[in-house]
């Protein structure tokens, strides 16, 4: 379960990169109907075709959209970070997405009930106007990981997958077991262990039980496809430039080598 | 190109679910044109002039890689538009649209449409649901490429591309059908020799010819039920 708490008076700036984005007046009137939320590893926030009864910010931790087949097969098909918000389908006036979302690397967020979400959304103010842009990136991405997914061999898959989590969750150590990568890059779990014994060999990453840290993502960044770097630059561009100058840490996709 | 003036908007089926009065209303800025295979839509990285409904041509989303490999992320049909990205407030992509099946497109220009969606309503309801389908459709598609294999996504693909443009033939080498499904073309030719011997299709000099449509429904994976749902769902909203 949801730990809540309202935050009356926010206990942190938001770290999500929507929400900072946002001029204060706007901020302020969302703020009191915003909760805080922990999000534990695997909780399901939406499942395929259910009513979306809430609007996630995430300001640490990452949740993944996959698709799921009528044989159980899965795969995902975009990840959601502080850059971003969960919740798409609202704002673009459906009340359901037969898609399932996933917490993949616990954390924390906000979250708002869809029908104050969408009273926001029907003042056609900045939170619409960011998330349309963001609708924009999400759906490059898509189509960026469509052609990946057909033409890109699985070592460049996850190299580039590694670099992207790490972005989106802003940490070097990911907890995700192999079982789960492979999942989220629909292929088996022996490809994705053999991958990661090479990168581990190449001292790209470590790797512990349940757990992958990024050491070089330089190095792991000459091994990924071009879609990392097509795709980073992609969010960059249509959300660039709009943190609020009080925010202390405007998201940098954590240049390469630092 | 070439262009005409009189047209019907009822030949796609977005445009023809716009309420009648803003359809009324931007009916003199359409102009019908004719796109030949290969003719862009949308520039990688330019600006986006005109947004594209296509009436019987068929346009194509896709995604070149560095090494000129490509795959197609998503086609566009009479039951869409080419320009997401315009009403989103993007006003270039570095993703490419061009005519993958030569025909007619309703155009209009992208400044123009882009006012009438700004202005709120029902049309700009629509369009916003259109998005959302666009993007749960690329979703299926960015899943399906990774699990299923060439023959039931070539059938897929040959049912979307004929309810694309309200055919049962489709004019399309298998060279070009391999980039847009990034398999070598080897594949696409074996592929296309066990479903012309089923009987499911006719497959001659660029020529595809469905013949059993339930046949190929039965051979594809369930990603064109899934596809076809999510349109539907979107007209009968």
């Amino acid at each position: 379960m949801h730990q809540t708490t309202s935050f009356a008076q926010p206990p942190i700036t938001p770290r999500n990169r929507i929400l900072s984005a946002l001029p204060d007046e706007d901020y302020a009137r969302l703020a009191p109907r915003l909760e805080y939320v922990e999000m534990p590893l695997g909780e399901i926030l939406y499942r395929p075709t259910e009513i979306i009864r809430h609007v996630y910010f995430p300001f640490t931790g990452t949740i993944s959209l996959t698709s799921v087949m009528a044989d159980g097969a899965e795969t995902e098909v975009g990840i959601v970070g502080r850059e971003g918000a969960l919740g798409l389908p609202l704002l673009l006036g459906d009340e359901s997405v037969p898609l399932k979302a996933v917490v993949q690397v616990a954390g924390t967020g906000a979250r708002i009930r869809s029908e104050v979400f969408k009273e926001e959304i029907n003042r056609c103010g900045h939170l619409q106007r960011l998330l349309l842009k963001y609708a924009q990136a999400f759906f490059v991405q898509t189509a960026q990981t469509a052609a990946c997914n057909r033409l890109h061999t699985l070592d460049r898959r996850l190299a580039c997958w590694l670099l992207t989590a790490r972005d989106r969750a802003q940490t070097n150590a990911l907890p995700l077991t192999h079982e789960f990568i492979s999942v989220m890059l629909g292929v088996r779990r022996a490809g994705v262990t053999e991958a990661l014994g090479a990168f581990h060999r190449g001292g790209l990453i470590d790797r512990a039980r349940g757990r992958v840290s990024i050491i070089d993502p330089a190095g792991l960044g000459a091994v990924s496809c071009e879609c990392y770097a097509m795709v980073r630059d992609e969010y960059n561009r249509v959300l660039g430039g709009q943190a609020r100058p009080t925010e202390p840490a405007p998201f940098q996709p954590a240049s390469l080598g630092a | 190109m070439s262009a005409q003036q009189d047209h019907s908007p009822s030949h796609n089926r977005l445009l023809a679910r716009l309420p009648a009065a803003e359809l009324e209303a931007l009916r003199p800025h359409f102009e019908r044109v004719s796109l030949h295979q290969g003719e862009h839509a949308i520039v990688p990285d330019e600006p986006i002039r005109h947004v594209y409904f296509p009436v019987s041509c068929l346009l194509s989303l896709v995604t070149q890689m560095e090494d000129g490999s490509s795959a197609e992320s998503g086609s566009i049909g009479r039951e869409g538009m080419s320009g997401v990205p315009v009403l989103l407030d993007a006003w270039q992509t570095p993703m490419p649209t061009f005519t993958q099946i030569p025909g007619d497109a309703l155009r209009i220009r992208s400044d123009v449409f882009k006012a009438a969606y700004d202005k709120g309503g029902a049309l700009r309801n629509l369009l916003n649901r259109y998005i959302h389908t666009v993007i749960v459709v690329g979703s299926h598609a960015t899943a399906c490429n990774a699990l299923h294999k060439v023959e039931e996504r070539m059938c897929k693909w040959l049912l979307m591309s004929s309810d694309g443009v309200g055919s049962h033939e489709l004019r399309l080498t298998h060279e070009y059908l391999a980039t847009m499904m990034g398999v070598r073309r080897a594949s696409v030719t074996e592929t296309a020799i066990r479903l012309k011997t089923a009987g499911l299709i006719e497959y001659e000099r660029g020529f595809a010819r469905i013949l059993d449509r339930a046949g190929l429904e039965d051979a594809a994976c369930e990603c064109y039920r899934r596809t076809k749902a999510e349109y539907e769902r979107l007209f009968a909203s």
